[in-house]
């Protein structure tokens, strides 16, 4: 099966301390990854590499067979748009907007029919099953149900890989466990691959296909660390 | 695109958004009225030359009689020559040239201000025509006849028919004029035919005393001129007259405003400028202020996908709805402004040389001062002026800003938060 993304010798530093060091990985195309670690071991630098949201100093990152390291920034910001799905730990959402807008976000530059937009939005939060809380504001939301717009709104371009970055840090066990249970059942409707960076081994790492672990900004898969302790 | 997320976000961050909308509103509201006031005074300054129709009144200063006995010439209007008249005809710019002869007469009882006037001109004091009250004006051959101001006419109890003697010649009256509707410039008490005017100042001891005159007198000329050029044509007439020439132009009403009328009219500009530059300061900082606050947005913006030059037009979409908001409350306050000053009235002090009465007769010292309406009104091209000046101010302002914004890198206000 091809490699739907794979980073090859990544490094990243931030004021001389490497941060992310030689960083192998890959993801196939609806695989579940978990990336594990402990705090400042580098690896939600590693998911907003390969998200594109940060620029690695050394190394390569392709998408589907294509180098996306080369890419400048507006160039990456179309890809993001076209073909990732990005969740925030505290969820970002716009605070002015609805549910429905903000599922409509990533949508708001393209030249679709505003119709068209709210139509893909709608069926997102029906998926995710909120399609009765579309005119809320995000104040007017629990945390699961802000995680669940943050969820539809990095699947409303469709991408093939969704990337979140503690998920269910913000949400208690109960709630975290929901929107575990959502990642796993759009992963199987939308085919996606699933990058889901986790302190939570338990509940969140021990669902994936594949963990990964970061020691000191290095990865380790389950193999290769089992070898390495 | 965003149309919708830039409602959004003016109308959930009612507080910037009200901010700008009044500092913009403020600036434009305070800048146009400025402007309308000024141009209420200087319409006002016009409109004493307007209602005769001329654009500049000319005289020259002459010498004072021995005696004011009869027909006396005031100091401000010495004979100006036919040649003169002729020559002043040909100056650039002058476009017509209208006669009359003004005089005082000591001899009557009571004491009357005269002008001798051609009944066939359409301006100066022609336009008394259209202030006839009772009778009829003044026509072509006429002679012995006469046209009294009416509250002159009032005051001594004159009606059409009545005679009145003037240097042993009788005139009667034949129309009685509200001469207060005209610009009341060069007014007098009666209105009679220049060539009988001009005959009895021929016979007047106290003129031949003091002037050697031409067949054809005239001593106060109303004069028509490309307005673009008055200034200039003001200047070579005086040359023309030389140094005791008196040349009556909206200007001269302007400048016997005082400090006043040259305050508005110097500082209005600047003081409006610095109103519109202020409100743009506090579109700037408002600009500054939702930015700082929306440093997340503009983080998940990038995060999404959207490009720089898509956040740049989103946040200069916002900056420009609120400056048209603010623009447009600006010039509707503005617009009520100028309706309400054109309410009030102005009281413009008459030239010395214009007055008729002499200073040294009972309430002659008092200045005269004629009270015209403001007719302050806001001018379209600054209606437009300060649309254009607000909206690439403000794009400007929220291009450069949203441009900073947009090229932080979004992990940093998404890692950070």
């Amino acid at each position: 099966m091809n490699k739907v993304l794979e980073a090859q010798g990544i490094v990243k530093s931030y004021s001389n301390v490497q941060v992310v060091r030689d960083g192998h990985l890959h993801i196939y195309p609806g695989e579940f990854v978990s990336i594990v670690g402990r705090s400042g071991s580098g690896k939600s630098t590693l998911l907003y590499l390969l998200a594109g949201l940060e620029k690695a100093d050394r190394g390569e990152i392709h998408y589907k067979g294509r180098v996306i390291t080369g890419l400048n920034e507006e160039q990456l910001a179309v890809w993001r748009r076209d073909n990732i799905g990005i969740v925030f730990q505290n969820f970002n959402l716009i605070p002015t907007l609805t549910a429905l807008e903000n599922v409509s976000f990533p949508l708001y530059p393209s030249k679709m029919p505003a119709s068209e937009r709210r139509q893909k939005a709608m069926t997102m939060l029906e998926q995710v099953g909120l399609a009765d809380r579309a005119h809320n504001r995000p104040h007017q939301l629990s945390g699961g149900e802000q995680q669940r717009v943050s969820i539809a709104r990095s699947l409303v371009c469709q991408p093939s890989i969704l990337f979140a970055d503690e998920p269910t840090g913000n949400l208690d066990s109960d709630t975290g466990d929901r929107i575990m249970d959502l990642f796993l059942q759009l992963r199987e409707d939308h085919q996606l691959a699933l990058f889901i960076v986790t302190h939570d081994e338990e509940k969140v790492a021990a669902r994936a296909d594949r963990r990964i672990e970061m020691k000191d900004g290095r990865t380790y898969s389950d193999e290769i660390w089992e070898d390495a302790k | 695109m965003g149309l919708r997320y830039v409602w959004s976000e003016l109308v959930h961050r009612p507080q910037r958004s009200i901010v700008a909308i009044i500092s913009i509103a403020l600036g434009v509201a305070l800048y146009l009225s400025l402007q309308a006031y000024a141009e209420g005074y200087q319409n006002a300054a016009r409109t004493p030359l307007t209602e005769i129709g001329a654009d500049l009144v000319v005289q020259r200063e002459g010498d004072i009689p021995d005696a004011f006995e009869g027909i006396v010439f005031p100091h401000s209007t010495a004979p100006i020559g036919e040649e003169e008249v002729a020559a002043l005809r040909e100056v650039e710019g002058v476009e017509e040239v209208g006669e009359a002869l003004f005089f005082w007469s000591f001899e009557s009882d009571p004491f009357l201000v005269g002008l001798g006037i051609d009944p066939e001109e359409s301006f100066g004091p022609g336009r008394l025509r259209t202030a006839i009250r009772e009778g009829r004006f003044l026509e072509a051959g006429d002679t012995g006849v006469a046209v009294a101001d009416s509250s002159y006419a009032d005051q001594y109890q004159l009606q059409i028919g009545d005679t009145v003697q003037i240097s042993g010649e009788a005139f009667q009256l034949v129309g009685l004029a509200d001469t207060s509707r005209v610009g009341n410039v060069a007014n007098a008490n009666l209105y009679l035919p220049i060539a009988d005017v001009n005959r009895m100042v021929h016979a007047a001891p106290q003129v031949q005393s003091v002037y050697t005159l031409d067949e054809q007198v005239t001593n106060l000329l109303f004069v028509k001129a490309d307005s673009a050029q008055a200034s200039l044509v003001a200047d070579n007439l005086k040359q023309l007259l030389g140094e005791r020439s008196l040349v009556t132009t909206p200007q001269s009403f302007e400048d016997v405003f005082g400090t006043t009328f040259q305050l508005i009219d110097r500082f209005g500009l600047l003081v409006g400028f610095s109103c519109l530059f202020l409100a743009l300061l506090g579109l700037l900082r408002v600009v500054v202020g939702g930015l700082t606050e929306r440093r997340r947005d503009v983080g998940i913006m990038r995060a999404v996908g959207w490009r720089k030059r898509e956040i740049v037009r989103q946040i200069s979409r916002e900056s420009l709805v609120l400056v048209a908001v603010g623009w447009s409350i600006g010039v509707i306050a503005a617009i009520g402004i100028a309706y309400v000053l054109s309410y009030f009235t102005v009281s413009i002090p008459v030239p010395w040389e214009l007055s008729p009465t002499p200073h040294f007769m009972a309430g002659g010292a008092k200045s005269l001062a004629l009270t015209v309406t403001m007719q302050a009104s806001v001018q379209p091209l600054g209606i437009a002026g300060t649309g254009v000046l607000c909206l690439l101010a403000g794009w400007v302002l929220s291009w450069w800003l949203a441009r900073r914004a947009a090229n932080m890198k979004p992990v940093e206000v998404l890692r950070s938060e």
